[in-house]
């Protein structure tokens, strides 16, 4: 690849030129992990991921090139962008699954309406529902917390099992992989059940 | 050339600079440092600005406008529902005007009139020409309120180079002053605002975690609510009480509180619509307990702003006080109980937003002193305040930005048609916490049109929002299998246009000032043209000294330069020059080398060591 400045050959997953010094367009090829420096795989150290983002913040923000050209400039903004998305993807257990399943192949936005959720959970989902209906009287509030706990449970339970089978070694069959879609999508509604439980609060 | 802050308030307004590594306040030739936010009009058409405007308000009410903050990017209607201006409003096409000393005054000019008295003591203080400057706005301000005092900057002659959230300028004034690290709320109650934002400050990058408040809660509320419960035990029934009782009832609740400050007692004292008077003595505990449930309902946005950021009260590492309803020891009081810690109230509350934004336009200028300092060189990185939407079937709300989330950001969303044959969609871009579009902020709508004709549900239209670090946000919709698309930058669908702005900035223009645009061209093109004619020189001269490959990228920057050279962006041309000057630095090395083998004079070799330092080393020597 040709720096777009000064023309020198360099490696598209270069940040800045080592001829000119310019800022380059951020790699289409480079994923998340890369962009922020981490290896790819599900088990991350947060604060990692969040000192990196700051680092790579400070040296490619748009308010670092305020004094530069409007291809520069709108380089760096397509660089913060790119870096906010990533924290945002990675720091997040669920997204981040979503994000390893997709870079597997498994479209998980595209997918939600198709994927079929096992009935043995749909039912637990009923159920769960049902008692968070019922919530009231005087110790509603030990119930609740009973309740929070116990999905709380399943949630980390499955959470565990698909950590597990996004960090396995070796390639996974589609069998496999629609496996841990699987327990994304439960993941996902499990989630919006402890929510809407902390927000009777 | 130095950059200012400034803190347009609603009721003050102040101006800032960082001079010796530290922010100040600057004061007018009176050494005050507050300029009230009042313009008093007269009926020659000639205006005045700050205390001399605020001192004749009793005598001129309708001729004085004051708090005109609070209708920036507002509409009559809007400003009528919420009652929120005395002055006589004229809704003129999308404008809002303001009737004073017989003419007609948008909020904008207003506040721009406000903005050139501070640039002016800000030159006068300094004794330079200054243009660029980064204004406060209230961190829930909608992109409606923001493009206004955009506007209002633009017209007082100054390049804007960020709007910045009052509460992070708070805090960024009290990282840098106190050098202390880790994580703030910052809490900011104001006469009829309450803003809360938590905030981190970590290895030079300053983040902030989340934002959240009531534009409808302040210390006027203590107010209101003393003079509710006074006026009942008086025998009074509020809602009952003539215009004249309540407001006399206010006064004298506002007195209480100021006295209470200070005492341990003080008295409220009413004279009733019977000319009986109602006189009763009060202490701190009573006046607490009449106050505690406005009080009370700044505790939810607390809740919600540190739930936002996944943090404990007991994680924090300080909390700053901004706003003047944080004197009250009440405040300070529940705002400790809240966060079960003393809040910081070192740094004085009225100067604290503008101390901030002073700091933030120093790191954003190419001379930039807090840089050098030890400490001083942070990154701030914003969130968006209020989440970004799409109205959908049944007016409803899709929100494609959710609040909090860090900028710049670009989210994208899918969707599609929902009748057969449908060619065109129209794309209404709003901002709110609602569900319903009703009770949002419509920000722009067009239409999306040359979607190819198909059953409902097959087209895909992918609407793509994109943040910059302004906060300025850009609207993308675009049909998948055609690529057909429209872009839009959002501009306020009522107010000013950024024409009009520039139109009346024409009309305005004191002819013997300069374009500072048109300056900072020319002076980059002379400083390209040095370093361009005795490259091309020597590059004939010495072309034995060049490889092929260095030969092409030397060529290759010259032709970018001199295609750059022909346009407006003159940041482009600096970056231009010191490639150039980057590229042909071995080349110039070598020829001094030859220069000095082949024996020549030292006076030619000091003719070359001129050339060399004449090549500019850094991207801007003009600012």
């Amino acid at each position: 690849m040709a720096c777009w400045q000064c023309g020198a050959e360099i490696d598209a997953a270069e940040l800045f030129c080592p001829t000119c010094e310019t800022l380059q367009p951020p790699d289409p090829k480079t994923d998340h992990f890369a962009r922020l420096g981490v290896e790819r795989r599900f088990a991350q150290d947060v604060t990692a991921i969040t000192k990196a983002h700051r680092k790579l913040q400070r040296r490619l923000h748009p308010d670092r090139f305020v004094n530069r050209g409007d291809r520069v400039r709108m380089l760096a903004l397509q660089h913060a962008t790119s870096l906010n998305d990533a924290a945002r993807i990675l720091r997040d257990p669920l997204k981040r699954a979503d994000y390893l399943l997709s870079l597997a192949g498994r479209e998980m936005d595209a997918e939600e309406g198709t994927l079929k959720l096992d009935p043995a959970f749909l039912m637990e989902v009923f159920e769960l529902r049902e008692a968070i209906g019922e919530l009231g009287g005087t110790d509603a509030h030990v119930e609740r917390g009973r309740l929070e706990r116990d999905i709380a449970a399943r949630y980390e339970a499955r959470l565990a099992e698909l950590a597990e089978g996004l960090d396995a070694e070796g390639e996974r069959s589609p069998a496999e992989l629609d496996g841990l879609a699987q327990l994304a999508a439960q993941l996902r509604y499990l989630r919006n059940i402890l929510d809407d439980l902390q927000e009777l609060e | 050339m130095k950059a200012i802050g400034i803190d347009l308030g609603t009721t003050n307004s102040l101006v800032a600079v960082v001079e010796d590594g530290r922010a100040r306040a600057l004061p007018d030739e009176h050494g005050r440092v507050i300029l009230p936010s009042a313009v008093a009009y007269a009926d020659d058409g000639g205006s005045v600005v700050g205390y001399g405007a605020r001192d004749v308000a009793a005598e001129r009410p309708h001729d004085t406008l004051l708090s005109v903050k609070r209708l920036m990017g507002r509409t009559k209607a809007e400003a009528e529902a919420e009652g929120l201006s005395t002055f006589s409003l004229v809704q003129d096409g999308p404008v809002l005007k303001i009737e004073a000393g017989g003419g007609q005054h948008t909020p904008i000019e207003i506040s721009a009139r406000i903005l050139e008295a501070l640039r002016d003591r800000a030159r006068a203080a300094l004794g330079e020409q200054i243009s660029r400057a980064v204004i406060t706005v209230p961190a829930y301000f909608d992109d409606t309120q923001r493009q206004a005092t955009r506007q209002a900057g633009r017209l007082a002659g100054l390049d804007v180079m960020r709007l910045l959230n009052e509460p992070t300028a708070a805090a960024l004034a009290y990282g840098l002053d106190k050098q202390k690290q880790g994580r703030f709320a910052v809490f900011d109650l104001g006469g009829g605002t309450f803003d809360i934002s938590i905030l981190e400050l970590v290895e030079g990058v300053f983040e902030v975690l989340s934002t959240g408040g009531d534009t409808r809660l302040g210390g006027d509320d203590f107010d209101t609510a003393v003079a509710t419960a006074l006026l009942r035990e008086a025998g009074v029934e509020p809602e009952a009480a003539s215009a004249g009782l309540r407001r006399r009832a206010v006064s004298a609740a506002e007195a209480l509180k100021i006295a209470l400050t200070d005492h341990f007692e003080a008295r409220f004292t009413l004279v009733l619509d019977d000319g009986q008077s109602f006189d009763r003595p009060l202490s701190r505990d009573q006046y607490e307990t009449l106050i505690r449930p406005v009080l009370e309902r700044v505790a939810g946005p607390c809740k919600r702003a540190l739930a936002d950021a996944e943090l404990r009260p007991d994680e924090l590492d300080g909390v700053v006080l901004v706003g003047g309803s944080t004197r009250s020891p009440f405040v300070q009081r529940f705002v400790a109980e809240l966060f079960d810690r003393q809040p910081l109230c070192d740094i004085d509350p009225d100067q604290v937003v503008a101390l901030g934004a002073a700091s933030q336009a120093d790191l954003l200028s190419v001379d930039s002193e807090l840089r050098l300092l030890d400490g001083g060189d942070v990154l701030l990185l914003d969130v968006t305040p209020l989440s970004l939407g799409l109205e959908t079937m049944g007016g409803l709300v899709e929100k494609i930005i959710p609040r909090n989330s860090p900028i710049p950001a670009s989210r994208a969303q899918e969707f599609t048609t929902f009748q057969d044959g449908q060619t065109g969609m129209d794309i209404h871009v709003v901002q709110g916490e609602r569900e319903l579009v009703a009770d949002c902020r419509s920000l722009a709508r067009f239409r999306l049109t040359g979607i190819p004709p198909r059953p409902a549900g097959a087209a895909r239209i992918r609407v793509t929002f994109q943040v910059d670090a302004d906060g300025i946000l850009r609207v993308q919709a675009r049909e998948e299998s055609t690529g057909v698309e429209q872009n839009i930058e959002v501009r306020p669908s009522h107010g000013l246009t950024d024409a009009q702005v520039e139109e009346m900035l024409q009309a305005s223009l004191d002819h013997a000032e300069e374009d500072v645009m048109a300056r900072f061209l020319r002076s980059a093109q002379v400083e390209a043209e040095r370093v361009l004619m005795p490259l091309r020189k020597a590059m004939q001269v010495d072309a034995s000294l060049l490889s092929e490959d260095e030969s092409r990228i030397i060529a290759h920057a010259i032709g970018q330069l001199e295609e750059a050279m022909g346009g407006s962006d003159h940041r482009a041309i600096q970056d231009l020059t010191e490639m150039l000057d980057k590229v042909s630095a071995g080349f110039a090395q070598r020829r001094m080398e030859r220069a000095l083998q082949s024996g020549l004079k030292d006076v030619a070799v000091d003719d070359l060591e001129d050339e060399l330092a004449d090549a500019p080393v850094g991207g801007g020597a003009h600012d």
